[in-house]
């Protein structure tokens, strides 16, 4: 028998528990079933759902025949989709691997506090905001292009592009990775990359042996988290690709909308859902294997 | 003859700090040399110079006779304990002892077989498959020792590798310590603030203070003649007392000291009326009692009263006030069968002071 002041406890606790867990299966829980539940049902002709289960709509999300190709070859865009988010995970790591190594390095935590809000302050702004900055930067009339225009060279079309929309992603994730990286990195102790030089080991071989290992658990969250956050990116590719180069959200949000067909907008959610997953678990398996 | 490791002239700064000033040393190839001195002395900074991971600002150094100076710390035969301990934390203990082998590029049984030996020169066999978060710091610690010692170094750097242990631990790592040493016959140079670990262990001792070296002399040369008030007072316990030269005689001098003379060694030419320092240890101190105030003794030593008696244990100490002197003496007599070696002293007592010339130094002020 648990003591009076035990189950008190146990009852406050779950009083302070409830509300997020109501929000959570409220807003998450929920549609987050519909959608499943949606993916295995059939079009209704003017959007919404016919409750006739089948598997319609995952057979025609792999079906990879000529007619499928363009505009229907969903598995083309997922694939794009994880391909162009798994290149700017690793190009957004490069970037932000020296910038968290430079912060961490700074003397005062005045200078390195300064830095990392220089980091976040973007971030006081919406997204959209932000985009439809960078979209009037590089616009073909924009500050950008009048530049060129003024060093004598050739002016040039920088948006609606796939390369564009990478470096949208690449953006937009940056302190998603710098902020973990820089965790990591801080915490390095300086001594254990003196002992493996001190052991024989050279600048590269420090770099590979000793730090890469010490920073991992951060490195891999950070990489987890731009992966995700691309993977499903819609603003992006929406407002500086311009319909030219979509990625798997702007499919799900036209198989909603123009399309009317719910149930394979639900199963293309379910699938992209489905491969962020995986993507988590993976790096939580080799975090865990990193700590056990 | 030309030292294992030598120190030409060497200055380091940080920033306008003079960390290591000047610093002249020459290690002896096997010995076991320990570098002492009080933190902010410039040990620490000056293992780091013979291990590479830092610069010093002037001067040279050596490794068996070619300069190392600009060498790279990955290319000098030289491993360092740390006080950390800096082992890899996402390697095993066996992983971490292996790690400068493979960077060797060492076989695969040759790293095996080298591993499980070191292994077994620190006495961790049974543990070769756990990871450092694993095992206690004194094991940590001894993982530590094998890692550094596994690629058989020219020179092993010890920088306070005791100081995190607990006592006992530590007591009893002087000693596996000692017998790695004797066994591998690296040369051991061990960075400490610890007076007690320096004497036990060290061939040499160099006595550091403001980034120079004061003394550098057997354990017990430095104990039995500091050559400075610093050393004397930094290496065991020292009454050390302001006197004044009476009369130099051949390598002794008589000082004045409070109403009377002591005849004390002196390695300089000290001329009447100089102010100096002695150094006399508590147990070479006799106290001589005095009955009814009148000097029992024939010579004319200093008087005093005793002030306080401790018991310690072991021993007995008793603080005498000197007489026409502000000064005080402390003497430590070792108690026999828990009876004080002072016999019936008592606080109040007048006592006579009583050294051995031997026992008495003179150092300059």
């Amino acid at each position: 028998m648990s003591s009076p002041l035990e189950r008190r406890e146990k009852r406050l606790l779950l009083a302070l528990r409830s509300p997020g867990v109501l929000l959570v299966v409220a807003l998450y829980v929920v549609p987050m079933s519909l959608v499943v539940a949606y993916s295995f049902l059939s079009p209704a002709p003017a959007g919404g759902v016919r409750w006739q289960w089948t598997l319609d709509s995952y057979r025609e999300l792999l079906r990879a025949d000529e007619r499928a190709s363009l505009y229907n070859g969903y598995v083309t865009l997922l694939w794009r989709s994880v391909w162009w988010s798994a290149c700017a995970t690793v190009v957004t790591l490069v970037l932000s691997l020296p910038l968290a190594v430079f912060i961490a390095g700074r003397r005062t935590t005045f200078a390195k506090n300064a830095l990392l809000v220089a980091v976040v302050v973007p971030f006081w702004t919406s997204m959209l905001v932000r985009i439809y900055a960078v979209r009037f930067l590089l616009a073909n009339n924009g500050p950008i292009n009048g530049w060129l225009d003024l060093v004598g060279l050739e002016r040039r079309v920088f948006l609606n592009s796939p390369g564009i929309v990478f470096v949208g992603l690449v953006y937009t994730a940056l302190p998603f990775m710098v902020l973990p990286l820089y965790a990591a990195v801080e915490r390095v102790d300086r001594n254990i990359l003196s002992a493996a030089r001190d052991l024989g080991a050279n600048a590269v071989q420090v770099f590979f042996t000793a730090f890469i290992p010490l920073v991992r658990v951060g490195l891999v969250a950070g990489c987890m988290l731009v992966f995700v956050l691309s993977v499903s990116q819609y603003l992006v590719p929406t407002l500086l690709g311009g319909g030219k180069a979509n990625m798997i959200a702007n499919v799900i949000e036209n198989q909603f909308g123009e399309a009317q067909n719910w149930p394979m907008g639900s199963a293309i959610a379910v699938t992209l859902v489905v491969l962020s997953l995986m993507g988590t678990l993976w790096s939580a398996k080799i975090n865990s294997e990193a700590r056990s | 003859m030309q030292g294992l490791v030598e120190l030409h002239n060497v200055t380091k700064r940080f920033g306008s700090h003079v960390v290591v000033d000047a610093m002249d040393l020459r290690i002896e190839g096997g010995e076991f040399l320990s570098l002492l001195g009080p933190s902010g002395c410039g040990k620490s900074t000056t293992l780091r110079m013979i291990a590479g991971l830092e610069q010093p600002s002037e001067g040279r150094l050596s490794l068996d006779g070619t300069d190392i100076t600009d060498l790279p710390p990955h290319k000098r035969a030289v491993n360092t304990v740390f006080q950390s301990y800096a082992l890899f934390p996402h390697l095993s203990v066996s992983d971490n002892i292996a790690y400068a082998l493979r960077l060797r590029r060492a076989g695969r049984r040759e790293i095996a077989a080298q591993v499980h030996d070191a292994l077994e020169m620190v006495r961790m066999g049974d543990h070769a498959d756990y990871f450092p978060r694993q095992i206690s710091g004194g094991q940590q610690q001894r993982v530590a020792l094998a890692r550094a010692i596994v690629a058989r170094p020219r020179v092993l750097l010890l920088d306070e590798p005791l100081s995190a242990l607990d006592l006992k631990l530590r007591q009893a790592m002087r000693l596996e310590l000692k017998r790695i040493h004797r066994q591998l016959g690296i040369t051991f140079v061990f960075v400490t603030h610890d007076q007690g670990e320096a004497l036990t262990m060290s061939d040499r001792v160099a006595v550091m203070h403001e980034g120079r070296v004061l003394q550098l002399d057997r354990p017990e040369e430095l104990y039995e003649r500091p050559a400075s008030r610093f050393v004397a007072s930094f290496i065991g316990d020292a009454n050390l007392l302001d006197a004044v030269v009476a009369r130099a005689e051949g390598d002794c001098v008589t000082v004045k000291l409070g109403n009377g003379e002591l005849l004390a060694k002196c390695k300089l030419s000290a001329i009447t009326g100089t102010a100096i320092t002695l150094s006399v240890r508590p147990q070479r101190v006799k106290l001589l009692q005095l009955s009814g105030g009148a000097a029992t003794g024939a010579t004319a030593w200093p008087t005093g009263v005793v002030m306080e008696m401790t018991f310690l244990g072991d021993a007995t100490s008793a603080v005498v006030r000197l007489d026409e002197s502000d000064q005080q003496v402390t003497a430590v007599r070792l108690n026999v069968e828990g009876v004080s070696a002072f016999g019936d002293l008592q606080i109040g007592d007048s006592v006579q002071l009583a050294c051995e010339p031997t026992a008495v130094h003179a150092l300059v002020r």
